[in-house]
């Protein structure tokens, strides 16, 4: 009897708050249980060599071929002065950093991953396995969701670097370019990590309602092209209507460029003509010759010499664009994880 | 009677799902599985399936539960209802009082799908660890009821290999082990035993058996031949056609439903038939073709007493003497011809037929 008495007192002592507490703490575990191995899972599995491999190569082949042809046009940068070494390899890399490296690329990479969170598990015949398990299902999808973001921004940090790394070897220029192209680099890859939490979001919620690889993979390529190719076909083909019928509105490509140039004015970046020239043209970002060309003309200056610094073409603010991106998204997850939770699943 | 008049009242007789008022579901936590009124429909219009009509099951704590039915009664359809993965069209389902489709639910639940498929890159061991680790084990620990039960199983050589190149056995066996491995309150199985070989349902069987009484956790196993299960289970349910026929325990499902006939099995079987026959009081005698006397009687403590004579007479030694074994195939006909009527099978089909000819019918007025 003596024995079982102390823990009586025990108890007595404890506040009831503290008692509380610790009831509500194994709770709260059993909850979120299964989060972090479902998060595990994926994060290791995504780093197959199958997929690993591919991508490092991609990402150091498009700015390797770029920077080579821009060599040849360019001459030896490495003799120029240290501004001009640091404009050219900044811009061309943040160029081309968006275009391929958080742009096409990233995006190609992440929709393969995305498009394959629930389908290939309901494909394989695998989900059964998770479901019976006391874990919810929006914590499954979540869990897929983190490995897969945490996994692609590893990778992603890594192709950047390559990619910059390899612009600054085959220009042969000081290290003091590369210290400051690490500077620039930290919007880029601010950016790629909102790429990469957008297209995960938004092909995670395919995979859901559809499980067909096949789809997920066009619709991938569909927003792609709309993204990086139909901006400029529209600002050719029908340039008066683009502005007068608030076509931009639908130009992906013109909003992401917004957001990009946002993130990187944070950073005190300043265009060449070059850049704006080719922004211009794929985004519409700036005027060009081809699009809307007042502007451009009006932004003359005898004084300025050859060196034309135009505004960038804010029919929008990039702010505007950013949330509705972000609400987008945020409003996919959470159609998602309702669609999901009552969808019926069977082997 | 013209067919429109005909026709909702035949729908209410045999298809009327029975609705459960909200009194009468009555939660009970020490019952393992509770079903009150569970529905589930597939398709829309033309197409409209009832896999699960309106079932209401009762699995007590601690039993091994037969669930029978032919294919497409609906027992995976109810079972994966049970364990989460399919929403209820309506009705509700409790596992030890908790709903159904809930991780509280699945947490003393443990499921085994027929036919499971695996992952790709994953080896069998790695998989039990896997699935122990989502079930709620410590990594350690699911590392060591992964081997426990790769070796009560007898897989341990196999734990290496991928589970995608197992044989069907196999396949099923790892999922048992999945299922049993972080000791449920009770395990779902659906369909394990069947498309085994005998001897390895034999040893899945008994594994089964012995596992349920050591880890006490109640299984609920489907089946739909009589003799796989028959070994393993005490009670079961007949489901028909997405409702329960009936629920009761092997050995009164064989009384109730016995046919009344006996089989006689010994040599120079044709005298001992002649002389069965002449003593009057057997009817229905025949021999079938292995050989086996088989008849019925009202006054078989008579045919038992003078059974040793005649043999003696004829010559002939006993090989077996016993009541004939029913089939589960004549239990569903019985069950179903006493709950639903004799056509009932035939009903939907006949529905369905009467509704073509009716189309063509007026097609045919349309022409004339
Ligand atoms: N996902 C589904 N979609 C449409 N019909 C289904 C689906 N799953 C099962 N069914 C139908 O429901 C009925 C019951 O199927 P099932 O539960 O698998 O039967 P059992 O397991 O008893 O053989 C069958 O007629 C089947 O065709
Ligand atoms: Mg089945």
């Amino acid at each position: 009897m003596s024995e079982i008495s102390p823990p009586i007192e025990k108890i007595e002592f404890i506040p009831v708050e503290l008692l509380e507490k610790k009831k509500k703490k194994p709770k709260k575990e059993r909850r979120y249980n299964g989060l972090g191995i479902i998060f595990q899972k994926t994060f290791l599995e995504l780093f197959s060599l199958k997929r690993v491999i591919p991508y490092i190569l991609l990402s150091v082949i498009f700015p390797f071929i770029f920077s080579a042809i821009l060599t040849g046009t360019l001459g030896n940068i490495g003799v120029m002065n240290l501004d001009y070494q640091i404009d050219i390899v900044v811009n061309y890399f943040t160029f081309y950093a968006f275009f391929w490296n958080a742009g096409i690329l990233l995006w190609l990479f992440c929709g393969l991953s995305a498009t394959t969170f629930i389908s290939s598990e309901i494909n394989q015949g695998t989900m059964i396995f998770l479901l019976t398990k006391p874990i919810r299902r929006s914590t499954i999808y979540i869990g897929k969701y983190l490995g897969y973001l945490v996994n692609m921004i590893i990778m992603q940090f890594f192709s950047l670097l390559i990619a910059l790394t390899t612009t600054c070897t085959i220009f042969r220029v000081s290290r003091k370019v590369f210290a400051t192209g690490m500077y620039y680099f930290i919007p880029i890859f601010l950016f790629s990590i909102l790429i990469i939490a957008c297209v995960g979001l938004i092909l995670g919620f395919l995979s859901i309602i559809n499980k067909r690889v096949v789809v997920g993979v066009l619709v991938n390529m569909l927003l792609i092209i709309t993204i990086y190719f139909l901006g400029i076909i529209l600002r050719l083909a029908i340039p008066q209507f683009y502005t007068t019928y608030h076509l931009y509105l639908l130009d992906l490509g013109y909003n992401l460029s917004l957001i990009f140039l946002f993130f990187l004015s944070g950073f005190g970046f300043q265009p060449i003509p070059t850049f704006q020239k080719n922004m211009g043209l794929f985004f519409g970002t700036y005027p060009t010759m081809l699009g809307d060309t007042s502007k451009y003309l009006d932004s003359l200056d005898p004084e300025n010499g050859i060196t034309i610094i135009s505004s960038v073409n804010s029919y929008i603010s990039p702010i505007v664009s950013l949330i509705v991106l972000v609400s987008i998204t945020v409003f996919l997850l959470i159609l998602g994880l309702i669609i999901l939770e009552r969808k019926d699943i069977s082997p | 009677m013209t067919y429109q008049e005909n026709f909702p009242e035949k729908q209410q007789q045999f298809a009327a799902p029975p609705t459960i008022a909200e009194e009468e579901i009555e939660v009970d936590e020490s019952i393992a599985i509770q079903t009150f009124g569970l529905k589930k429909y597939f398709g829309r219009g033309y197409n409209l399936v009832k896999a699960v009509d309106g079932i209401n099951l009762e699995v007590k704590a601690g039993e091994i539960h037969g669930f029978l039915g032919p294919n497409g009664a609906g027992k995976t359809t109810t079972m994966l209802m049970l364990a989460g993965t399919l929403r209820p069209t309506a009705g509700k389902g409790f596992i030890f009082g908790k709903p159904i489709g809930t991780p509280a639910a699945n947490k003393l639940l443990g499921v085994a799908i027929a036919n499971p498929q695996f992952w790709k890159t994953m080896s069998a061991y790695k998989y039990l660890v896997y699935m122990g680790q989502l079930a709620g084990l410590r990594k350690s620990l699911a590392k060591e009821r992964a081997k426990e039960f790769m070796h009560i199983l007898e897989m341990t050589k196999h734990g290496h290999r991928l589970p995608v190149a197992f044989s069907t056995g196999m396949k099923a066996k790892l999922a048992v082990a999945q299922a049993l491995m972080a000791h449920p309150k009770i395990a779902i199985l659906d369909e394990s035993t069947a498309g085994l070989d005998p001897e390895s349902r034999f040893k899945l069987v008994n594994t089964i058996k012995e596992l349920a009484q050591i880890l006490n956790v109640s299984i609920f196993v489907s089946g739909h031949i009589l003799t796989e299960i028959e070994k393993l289970v005490s009670r079961v349910t007949i489901i028909v056609k997405g409702k329960i026929g009936l629920t009761t325990t092997i050995r009164e499902m064989r009384k109730e439903f016995s046919t009344g006939q006996f089989a006689l099995e010994c040599t120079n079987p044709q005298q001992v038939m002649q002389d069965l026959f002449n003593l009057g009081v057997t009817s229905q005698i025949f021999m079938d073709h292995n050989d086996v006397i088989i008849f019925q009687s009202e006054f078989i403590d008579y045919v038992y007493a003078q059974l040793p004579e005649i043999l003696r007479r004829n010559g002939s030694s006993l090989m077996r003497f016993a009541p004939l074994e029913v089939t589960l195939e004549e239990v569903f006909i019985n069950v179903i011809s006493k709950r639903y009527g004799a056509d009932f099978l035939f009903e939907e089909e006949r529905l369905f037929e009467e509704r073509l000819s009716r189309k063509a019918r007026r097609g045919l007025k349309k022409w004339r």
